[in-house]
């Protein structure tokens, strides 16, 4: 793996018996990088559903160095969807392969798990961000227009995982019409689980 | 589950859906329906509004010009005799941290 | 949904009484197992999701942060009855416009208009008359007519303007979230006042401002200009509809005309920033997360503003209907214009496109319809002449094909209009929705296929035989309808290269795939023209027998077939080029001058990331997607070599020059072959000039880059010494954003 890393990194997989511990680090560590804030039920969203599918970096003293949160899950009675939440890695740490590494983690349980695609979003400003995603075989599948509290746009990365996903009917697409003005199912304007226009995932 | 902790989830279902007013650290106090705790007492509350205690130049404010103070709710609080003016403001779906919570009340 | 997703929710009784639980709750709480929740059956923790934390610095828009005095941090010490300088109104009034600006561009109130001061005094508590919009309620007004008359004229005025853009936008059935936020956080913009209120007020602060011989001459035109400005914009909003009866943009000329004076002013102004403060957000009603106040450039507001302006004068000059497609170049070409018309002029222009099923308050949708369906398939045909009025005779079969065309009418129009106005969306949307327009379509032309079936035994129509085949029917209300579908289908694949969706090494794929939906295209249009010709045929020898023949249907058909010449013409000339940059790009790929994003380590195959790419074609019947195995080998094309392959460059990008300068030739806009005076030139038409010469500049690119590899592959330098940069969109290098030009040059030696 990283033969050169100078401290040992440990990757180990989100243990819900350490829950306290480990979600006030995950907090820290993913608030210092996203613009958008989430509260504690956000990280229980996924911990608690999707547990298995949360990865972490820990350096020699087991402090917590880099995280990724997902979930996975059928996608309007289609495909089985995984979908690439949170990706944070502390800022000294970087450039070490760590995202990389941690992204790849969670895309190979979600393919233990029978996945059919995985989506994230990712603002077109983060260069770093979409060539890591791009490297793994990610496609830009739309661009967002404004879809971020601070105005940025961002792009749709979508990775398919099996043959004929493009083909899987999904149930209407209710948000995805020309029809105007929508929905905000959530309320905050966080846009976590939607696209801009509520489209959820 | 012994029927000790069976008695204490039954209680706090039963209160599901109730009107709650949850005061906080800093003196705020949310009115909301609850929806949701945690062991560590994170509260979700729908549909909420936010009150908050008149500065104190405001409550010297409001008492010279004692007119017009419509749009801003008139509230007594229960532990006080003195009718003061809250400034409320809806806010929606909130999560309040259980560490900053001071008071619990149902309606 | 409503455009305005306020929350309306009655106010709680707090006066009930309530008991303390705090000690039970607690205690009840603990036995909470880990990783165990209550709550609500019917409450989601994905809805849980969407709470906002209280005391969370980020989330919390009433936060106030410990040591912060609690007082100090709700109320602002700023007081708005001090007196101003004439430097600090001009400097106030720049910044409000700032603030109003950023608020069309998309940021929300709270962290533009309503971080005011003045504004929030004047809005809160909610004035009941115009009289109590006052900067302060509490005491009479203090003597300072800069303050109390021509500030507050200018404030009042602003909210007013900033109410009828708010009705525009939340009137409209196209806007989305995204481009405009509607929340009001539970204020009013004096909705229920008149405007005439706050034009006399202005006229009042202009006359005084007049009269104030002291006051410095520059400081005096600055604000005076400023007061006009916001007279003749709060006028040119309030009428904004009006301009289809009275094609009148009077008042965003003399806007514009006061932009300049304001513009140049913009240096006299001092700025005030304690005016505005965050604080006010925390009183605001919000279910969003508190954010930091926006600051735009005067600079950019100054454009912004004049662009809204130039924007809607040259609006009127496609109010004129002169036929369908000299109406849909008109929209898309005003439209596209960089960067986009504001969210208001997108939404004001909806409304003049459309309402009340008539476009441009003069044609009917169904004329829209005939006219469109007239000029591509149907010239002269008794279909769009039936009419159930004149022949009531059911059995007659003019009676059953007005009434079958009735019925297409109700099942067209709309889809119709609306390929029309998804123009007037945020160019991310009107991809993503002609990705589901396309299906749509793929739908109607099958239905319009049943319904040709059925109308050609009512005609008695005659197979004509094609060039390549069997006689065959001529099918127009399908094949008008899989027109509509291949230009969508060609826009979805050029709006992703304008979009930045397509990966390097894509782009040879995906330029193929361009020529292919041309090519399908211009195939199509062949047909067109072989059932238009024997329809001119049978029509001329049948008018030959009859001595009182009238010229219009030999007009009907003279335009139709120079509309299919013209419609050739841009096909041919985008296929062209798309065959170039395709042929160019596998050059560049074969020597490895193409970085791609994916590593060789990918979790996808090129198979699977075509299907990913393909996917809004995929449900769409005809033309059906390309086999991967087809489109790999034409895309990468197997078996060419690179001399065979450069040749198709060259070839290609000659003939895409000399379609593309035919285009320019043609012009934007058909002439009325019935009417002397030719169209007006217009802003419009110099702005698809503008995109044709920009198109050709990116053709003269490409031929430049063919020679740098021409050199290359036969000469003393070697394509190993050749880098390609691909320049981003939007940049001055990419020449226009639907054709990506790669950069060629020779590595600099170091």
């Amino acid at each position: 793996m990283n033969k050169d890393a100078p401290d040992a990194l440990r990757y180990v997989r989100y243990d819900s018996a350490r829950e306290n511990e480990y979600v006030a680090a995950m907090r820290q560590l993913i608030s210092k990088d996203l613009s958008e804030p989430y509260s504690i039920y956000v990280y229980r969203y996924f911990l608690y559903q999707w547990g298995d599918l949360c990865f972490l970096a820990m350096d020699k003293d087991d402090t917590m160095v880099g995280v990724v949160v997902s979930k996975l899950e059928t996608h309007r009675g289609g495909p089985m969807r995984g979908y690439i939440a949170m990706l944070a890695v502390r800022e000294e740490y970087r450039g070490r392969g760590i995202a990389t590494e941690l992204v790849r983690m969670a895309i190979d349980a979600m393919i233990a798990r029978n996945a059919d695609e995985i989506v994230l979003e990712t603002e077109i400003t983060n260069t770093a961000a979409m060539k890591l995603y791009e490297r793994l075989g990610f496609l830009r599948s739309k661009r967002l227009h404004r879809y971020y509290l601070n105005g940025n746009s961002a792009y749709r990365l979508v990775l398919y995982l099996k043959e004929g996903v493009g083909s899987i009917r999904t149930q209407y697409d209710l948000y995805g019409t020309p029809h105007g003005g929508s929905a905000n199912p959530s309320g905050t304007g966080t846009p976590l689980f939607q696209e801009n226009g509520g489209d959820l995932i | 589950m012994d029927t000790d902790d069976n008695q204490a989830i039954q209680y706090l279902e039963g209160l599901l859906g109730r009107a709650f007013r949850v005061h906080t650290t800093d003196s705020r106090m949310f009115v909301g329906i609850f929806k949701c705790t945690d062991a560590e007492r994170n509260i979700i509350l729908s549909s909420t509004y936010e009150y908050r205690f008149p500065s104190p130049s405001a409550v010297q404010a409001a008492a010279s010009a004692s007119q017009e103070t419509w749009d801003e709710e008139t509230v007594k609080p229960p532990s006080s005799s003195v009718k003061v003016h809250m400034t409320s403001r809806l806010i929606g779906l909130v999560v309040i941290p259980g560490r900053h919570i001071t008071k619990i009340e149902v309606e | 949904m409503l455009p305005n997703n306020e929350v309306r929710v009655p106010q709680p009784r707090v006066a009930q009484p309530a008991w303390d639980i705090t000690a039970e709750f607690t205690e009840a709480a603990a036995k909470i197992k880990s990783g165990k929740l209550v709550k609500d059956e019917l409450f989601t923790l994905f809805e849980a999701v969407g709470a906002l934390e209280i005391m969370d610095s980020k989330m919390d828009s009433g936060y106030i942060a410990p040591g912060e005095n609690q007082a100090q941090a709700l109320e602002d010490d700023y007081d708005v009855r001090r007196e101003l300088t004439p430097a600090e109104v001009v400097g106030l009034m720049d910044e409000l416009l700032c603030h109003e600006m950023a608020w069309h561009m998309g940021h929300p109130l709270s962290q533009t208009l309503f971080t005011s001061i003045y504004l929030d005094k004047l809005l809160w508590p909610v004035p009941r008359t115009v009289e109590d919009a006052q900067f302060d309620r509490t005491r009479p007004a203090t003597d300072l007519p800069l303050v109390n008359l021509v500030l507050r004229s200018y404030c009042l005025a602003l909210v007013k303007a900033c109410d009828f853009v708010h009705s525009r936008v939340a009137a409209e059935y196209f806007f989305e979230e995204e481009d405009f936020v509607t929340q009001l956080y539970n204020r009013n913009l004096l909705s229920v006042f008149d405007p005439s209120h706050f034009e006399r007020l202005l006229d009042q602060a202009i006359d005084w401002i007049n009269k104030e011989a002291e006051m410095d001459e520059k400081l005096r035109d600055a604000i005076r200009s400023r007061l006009v400005f916001r007279r003749e914009f709060l006028l040119a909003l309030d009428r904004d509809l009006d301009v289809l009866e009275s094609r009148s943009t009077v008042n965003f000329v003399s806007c514009l005309s006061q932009l300049e004076l304001l513009t140049d002013s913009v240096a006299l102004g001092k700025s005030v920033p304690e005016a505005f403060s965050l604080k006010i957000q925390r009183k605001l009603a919000s279910t969003v997360p508190p954010r930091p106040i926006v600051h735009i450039s005067h600079e950019d507001a100054l454009a912004h503003l004049k662009r809204l302006c130039q924007d809607a004068i040259d609006m009127q000059h496609m109010l004129d209907y002169h036929g369908p497609s000299n109406f849909k170049t008109a929209v898309w070409t005003l439209l596209s214009r960089k960067p986009q018309p504001s969210v208001y002029i997108r939404c004001l222009l909806q409304a003049l496109i459309i309402s009340d099923m008539t476009i441009l308050g003069a044609v009917s949708v169904k004329q829209f319809l005939y006219d469109d369906i007239a000029e591509l398939v149907l010239p002269s045909s008794i279909l769009l002449q039936a009419n159930t009025d004149e022949v009531e005779l059911p059995t007659d079969p003019r009676f059953q094909i007005a009434q079958h065309m009735e019925g297409f009418v109700k099942r067209f129009a709309q889809p119709f209009v609306d390929t029309v106005r998804c123009a007037c969306l945020n160019r991310c949307r009107i991809r993503r929705t002609l990705c589901h327009t396309v299906v749509d379509w793929d739908n109607l032309q099958m239905e319009a296929e049943d319904l040709d079936a059925q109308l050609r035994t009512l005609t008695s129509e005659r197979p004509v035989p094609i060039p390549s085949g069997e006689p065959t029917y001529s099918y127009p209300l399908s094949s008008w309808a899989y027109h509509q579908k291949l230009i969508q289908l060609r826009l979805v694949l050029q709006m992703g290269f304008e979009l930045s969706i397509y990966s390097p090494e894509e782009l040879p794929g995906m330029y193929w795939y361009l020529s292919h939906i041309c090519t399908t295209h211009l195939g199509h249009l062949d047909r067109i023209r072989t059932f238009t010709v024997a329809a001119r045929k049978r029509d001329l020898m049948a008018t030959s027998s009859r001595p009182d023949t009238s010229s219009q249907p030999s007009s009907a058909f003279h335009q139709s077939f120079r509309s299919l010449e013209r419609l050739t013409t841009h096909l041919i000339a985008i296929d062209a080029f798309s065959i170039a940059l395709h042929a160019l790009y596998v050059l560049l790929a074969r020597h490895q001058l193409l970085s791609p994003a994916s590593s060789p380590q990918a979790y996808s195959s090129e198979k699977l990331r075509y299907e990913l790419r393909m996917k809004p074609f995929i449900p769409v019947s005809l033309p059906e997607l390309v086999p991967f195995q087809a489109f790999q080998k034409e895309a990468n094309l197997e078996g060419d070599s690179d001399m065979t392959v450069l040749e198709r460059a060259s070839n290609a990008i000659a003939e895409a020059r000399r379609a593309w300068e035919t285009t320019l030739a043609n012009g934007a806009f058909i002439e009325d072959p019935s009417s002397r005076t030719p169209l007006p030139s217009t802003t419009i038409e110099e702005d698809w000039k503008r995109d044709v010469k920009d198109t050709m500049r990116a053709c003269i690119g490409t031929s430049l880059a063919i020679e740098t590899i021409k050199k290359a592959l036969a000469g003393p330098t070697e394509m190993a010494t050749l880098e390609v940069a691909i320049p981003d969109a939007g940049s001055k290098a990419r020449w226009h954003d639907w054709w990506v030009v790669p950069q060629v040059s020779e590595k600099k030696r170091n």
